[in-house]
């Protein structure tokens, strides 16, 4: 991470820690308002489905390339974690959270252990192979919208995926 | 989705959203607080259950 990035870092997470509300309205300026809300429902009892976790919290494996958070205008490639991914092998990159807790236990943005534990106990069917991990905090979204999120629901329905749990940062 | 800012996943349009109150960067909840992490996904999984535009406040 260059040096101007983490000065950035630094600024962009005091501002929402200490200043949340206008951190909350800064955001929403640049959000796009969406009057329909997807119509969708689950078909089939939770114990049958297999779930996805997804999150933009700058996880992924680190044995893969970490986000490029010294881009401007942020990383929208996305990172495949597996299922049987052990919590030792995942980290976090980020520059709009303190990420020192996520990097401590990553389940706090990416319960993936816990989600395993679900399907162990049969209360979901199971995990997806190929969990999500993305790189929030991009105010263009043009590319998420065209590139990322089309290859994520690509891979979603190639994993057979039932429903998906999001979290953010 | 875990939501902890519910005015933007409201603009968005999110389906099924799961409001909690933990701080930004922490959003299952504490590091260590497995208690908390399974709250999370329980409440996530019921949300499923429910119809789209559906908002609930985390339950302690």
């Amino acid at each position: 991470m260059k040096r101007t990035t983490r000065i950035k870092s630094k600024l962009a997470v005091a501002f929402s820690s200490y200043f949340l509300k206008a951190y909350n309205h800064f955001t929403l300026k640049h959000v796009n308002q969406h009057e329909d809300c997807p119509e969708t429902t689950l078909t089939k009892p939770l114990s049958e489905c297999n779930v996805a976790l997804l999150t933009t919290a700058g996880v992924h494996l680190k044995s893969d390339t970490p986000f490029n958070v010294d881009n401007p205008a942020g990383d929208h490639t996305i990172r495949i974690i597996p299922s049987n991914t052990e919590e030792e092998d995942l980290t976090v990159t980020h520059i709009y959270y303190d990420t020192k807790s996520a990097k401590i236990d990553p389940s706090i943005v990416f319960p993936l252990k816990q989600l395993n534990s679900l399907a162990e106990e049969g209360v979901i069917g199971s995990v997806a192979d190929a969990n999500i991990g993305l790189n929030g905090g991009i105010l263009n979204t043009a590319l998420v919208e065209a590139e990322s999120i089309p290859k994520v629901i690509e891979r979603l329905k190639m994993e057979n995926v039932d429903a998906a749990l999001l979290v953010p940062g | 989705m875990v939501t902890i800012l519910p005015e933007i996943t409201e603009k968005v349009g999110v389906p099924r959203v799961l409001h909690v109150p933990f701080k930004l960067g922490r959003p299952c909840g504490e590091p260590f607080d497995f208690e908390t992490r399974r709250k999370v996904l329980d409440q996530l999984l019921q949300l499923l259950k429910k119809p789209s535009a559906t908002m609930i406040e985390y339950e302690v």
